[in-house]
């Protein structure tokens, strides 16, 4: 079995026909000349023209990429020597410099990150058997040592050529010559974080590796992601597309969500990678990172008082809410142009990373549908992974209801939600800032549902429904009779209204504190800091989650 | 008695007098902890699986210095994550040792016919060794393009090779007196604890006999249970023609151990890496954690049928195509190996920790 194995690697190895300077090497210099020429053959990737072309399209090079992506000068190659060969039948071979993908490792803000980089001067950045051991190399290296992992992916699909027939049956990515075994495709969810940056047309594979990344970008104009290009859609069902139609960052950012962030051009797309990567943990076993940025843990936000009014009717963002509570204001929003009516995001809190869940009043009334839950589901459990505890702001009027939202499966989106929040291990800490109405009440942060410490704002409103909606569900028949005076309603509505203040929940420590708006920060840290423990107490366990 | 005179040179205080002690103290006194270059170390003249747990509750190295010892108390003791450190004036106690030193006599220990002033000095060096110190600053480039030429044929001294590239005088061998075709030993590199497996291309037409393959099994045994990292430097034909099944059997439970192992496994071929020898050495399906080659060498299955020097050799499989196949990711200029083996390690270095809390989940 070993033998045959051994052989097989080392078959694949004379297999490959490389150019050679056919020089005799004999001496060490000779030896040096011939290794720097081809390093340097494999750094020119697919030549200054095709660097052009990509460059008009308004694209960068995966090395340009590169270095935009890791701190000055800490980048570490890795396979650089690796050469595939491009057969196209009638054509002259061509060499395929680096395989169409460049790989190592480097700094980002000084910690090591792993990188995958489709090049797509070459072949459109296809790669080869080569390449795609190069990539397994890597994968396994940030999988086995707990590293995060960012693949720049301009296609990553396989030359249609070397993947033909039996080829395309072992899968592809094998080990390097007596090398570890390379990590399955998508094992290393939830163990160390990757991240995916979609700055081509990412198809197949390089899709589906985005759906379940960690963290996914897209560079609006030039990045695409779809099941299949429009040349097999052409062939498969003869619909004449675009691979913009087919997924562009409008449609993976706005209609299914499936990025976390769009990037204007590829530069901004990078950068919002560097700055996830600085919320996040090496891994599922460590803690992140703590920055202080000189923000006081204690100062207090007064504007919060003239940005959310008293009246529950009136609009306001929540993002500013939030941006007044963290450190510095940074927020990095997840899924910002997807159920707009829902904010998830990563700040930090006294320099610790919190994820923020947060109704946004301003669209929809900060309702809980289907999108918003799948949203909030999906962002609680990546946070549960990695040690980030859940900060909850909350201001909606129950979950949405009605024929549309029970057809799109509201019901099973509410128990993913109880699910995934009542099976949390990380801290997680509640603001009550205005309306809290309904079973969402407890599904986003209550106490119902494990919550370390819920507060409410005095402006906050608890009950199972409105007053409006619980006084016309009790006196259904009256109203419709006429028998109930609007006088008599308003008094009832006070009157519910006020059983519902949140000074009531306080007496028998339903809530733990009704707390002056502008003290929302010092009392997060104060929170934050008293469950430290349970942060760390669960370190070791590991936690997956759901592609949604 | 040779335990007075060593444990005098190491400085280990007197509590071990043999005088007849009640069985309640015995232990107490027997299992002494002393400090030895710095290391909590307990010692004992008696080699006993109770001699092993004590030292493993305390977390400490054990120092057994045992007289006229016999197979029976010997043979079916192993350590744990501390090491072993025996000496004595035979070679029974000496089976379970990390280090085995053989005092007086000569035989198959780590080091034989020693003085005890050579066998306290041994120890010493080896409990340096055998932890990691804070980093030292790089050495930088190491000239090894001048130790070894580029021409396969010619011969170069592989002791010097690893000279270079651990830290100033930071390496001793094991078994040093035998002139197999490896070479085992214990160093450390920028700070940290490392095994060293070497080939030693000239000793037996460089080919791996069964006496080397123990030398390997004993070594990965080491760093599999210290938590260490192997550095394995190859150049090898092959193994040598096995006509006894029990001799092909021990070589395939090397090759099972490395390859099964979770040891950090860093290998660079400086020059052929040519069959079953080259997976005992952990350069071909041995599941090592990175190969990196030289370019003087090819990797082959069997060796070339004109021997080594046939020119049709490198066309076979040279460390280039095997570079450009993805095989091996990179190819190393001998000058960089200390810094490219540096920064493997210090990339490496999560593995173990990583690999064995997952299995806990």
């Amino acid at each position: 079995m070993l033998v045959e194995q051994v052989s097989a690697l080392l078959e694949r190895s004379t297999n490959v026909s490389i150019v050679s300077s056919g020089n005799m090497i004999e001496t060490w210099e000779q030896a040096r000349a011939e290794l720097a020429a081809r390093r340097d053959a494999s750094r020119a990737m697919g030549g200054p023209e095709a660097i052009e072309k990509l460059h008009r399209r308004g694209k960068l090079t995966p090395r340009e990429r590169i270095d935009l992506l890791f701190d000055v000068g800490t980048f570490r190659e890795f396979g650089e020597l690796v050469t595939g060969l491009i057969e196209v039948p009638g054509r002259p071979d061509r060499e395929a410099p680096a395989d169409g993908v460049v790989t190592g490792w480097g700094r980002v803000s000084g910690r090591m990150v792993m990188v995958v980089a489709d090049d797509g001067t070459i072949t459109a950045g296809a790669r080869g058997p080569g390449g795609n051991r190069k990539v397994a190399y890597i994968r396994t290296l940030a999988s086995q040592n707990g590293y995060p992992l960012v693949m720049l992916l301009e296609s990553s699909a396989n030359r249609f050529q070397s993947m033909m027939g039996a080829q395309f049956a072992g899968g592809s990515g094998s080990g390097s010559i007596g090398t570890s075994p390379p990590v399955a495709l998508w094992q290393s969810e939830g163990r160390s974080p990757i991240v995916c940056a979609v700055l081509g047309t990412a198809l197949g594979a390089a899709a589906f590796q985005t759906m379940d990344a960690e963290f996914a970008t897209i560079a609006a104009e030039t990045g695409a992601m779809a099941m299949a290009g429009p040349p097999v859609v052409l062939g498969g069902i003869g619909v004449e597309t675009t691979s913009q139609e087919l997924g562009s960052a409008e449609v993976h950012g706005s209609i299914t969500g499936f990025v976390d962030h769009v990037g204007d051009d590829e530069p901004d797309a990078i950068a919002s990678v560097r700055r996830f990567l600085g919320f996040f943990p090496d891994n599922s076993r460590e803690l992140p990172p703590r920055l202080l940025t000189g923000d006081p843990a204690d100062r207090e936000s007064p504007e919060l008082t003239d940005l959310v009014p008293l009246d529950h009717r009136k609009p306001y963002d929540m993002a500013a809410v939030v941006r007044a509570i963290v450190d510095d204001g940074e927020l990095l929003e997840i899924r910002p142009r997807y159920a707009k009516n829902i904010i998830v995001g990563y700040a930090r809190i006294d320099g610790w990373t919190v994820g923020i869940i947060a109704n946004q009043p301003k669209r929809l009334g900060g309702i809980v549908d289907v999108k918003a839950v799948i949203k909030a589901v999906r962002f609680a459990q990546i946070c549960n992974a990695y040690n980030i505890p859940l900060v909850f702001l909350q201001d909606q009027p129950g979950f949405i209801v009605g024929p549309e939202s029970e057809r799109d499966g509201a019901l099973r989106q509410v128990v993913r939600l109880m699910n995934a929040v009542y099976g949390a291990e990380v801290p997680m800490v509640t603001v009550l800032v205005r309306k809290a109405y309904g079973f969402s009440t407890w599904l986003l942060g209550g106490r119902a549902v494990g919550a370390d410490h819920v507060v409410a704002w005095p402006s906050a409103s608890i009950s199972l429904a409105a007053p409006e909606i619980g006084v016309a569900t009790l006196l259904r028949n009256e109203m419709a009779q006429g028998e109930l005076s609007e006088e008599r309603q308003l008094e009832l509505y006070a009157s519910y209204r006020r059983m519902s203040e949140a000074r009531w929940a306080t007496y028998d420590f339903r809530i733990d504190d009704v707390i002056e708006p502008a003290r929302t920060r010092p009392e997060l840290a104060k929170a934050l800091a008293m469950v430290e423990g349970k942060r760390r107490a669960h370190l070791r366990t590991r936690r997956s989650f759901d592609t949604a | 008695m040779i335990s007075h005179r060593v444990f005098e040179l190491l400085d280990v205080p007197a509590p071990l007098s043999p005088a007849p002690l009640s069985p309640a103290l015995l232990g107490l006194v027997t299992f002494g902890l002393v400090s030895i270059q710095g290391q909590p170390v307990t010692v004992t003249t008696e080699l006993s699986q109770d001699a092993l747990d004590v030292a493993a509750k305390r977390g400490t190295a054990l120092l057994a210095v045992v007289e006229h010892g016999s197979a029976l108390e010997s043979l079916h003791l192993s350590g744990g994550p501390w090491p072993i450190m025996v000496v004595s004036d035979s070679v029974w106690p000496l089976a379970g040792a990390d280090l085995g030193l053989l005092v007086g006599a000569e035989g198959p220990a780590d080091h034989d016919g020693l003085t005890e002033e050579e066998a306290a000095a041994h120890i010493k060096q080896f409990l340096d060794l055998a932890f990691d110190a804070s980093p030292q600053p790089s050495r930088g480039r190491t000239p090894l393009s001048e130790v070894v030429p580029f021409a396969l044929a010619a011969a170069y001294d592989v002791e010097t090779v690893v000279e270079e590239l651990v830290d100033a005088g930071r390496w001793m061998q094991l078994q040093a007196g035998t002139n197999a075709s490896v070479l085992t030993g214990i160093a450390r590199i920028e700070g940290r604890s490392v095994g060293i497996l070497a080939s030693r291309p000239g000793a037996d037409g460089g080919l791996l006999g069964p006496e080397a393959c123990v030398r390997v099994d004993r070594l990965i045994d080491w760093c599999q249970r210290s938590g260490r990292p192997l550095i394995s430097l190859v150049d090898t034909n092959g193994l040598v023609a096995l006509e006894r099944m029990e001799d092909v059997v021990s070589v395939r439970d090397v090759a099972v151990h490395i390859r099964t192992s979770d040891v950090i496994k860093v290998v660079v071929v400086l020059g052929n890496a040519i069959g079953l020898g080259a997976t005992i050495m952990g350069a071909v399906g041995a599941r090592a954690n990175v190969v990196l080659p030289w370019q003087r060498g090819s990797f082959a299955l069997e060796a070339p049928a004109g021997g080594a020097n046939d020119p049709k050799a490198p066309e076979l499989s040279s460390t280039f195509q095997a570079a450009c196949a993805g095989d091996v990711m990179d190819i190393l200029d001998p000058d960089d190996t200390r810094v490219r083996i540096a920064e493997m390690l210090d990339l490496l270095r999560g593995r173990r920790t990583y690999a064995s809390t997952r299995s806990t989940s």
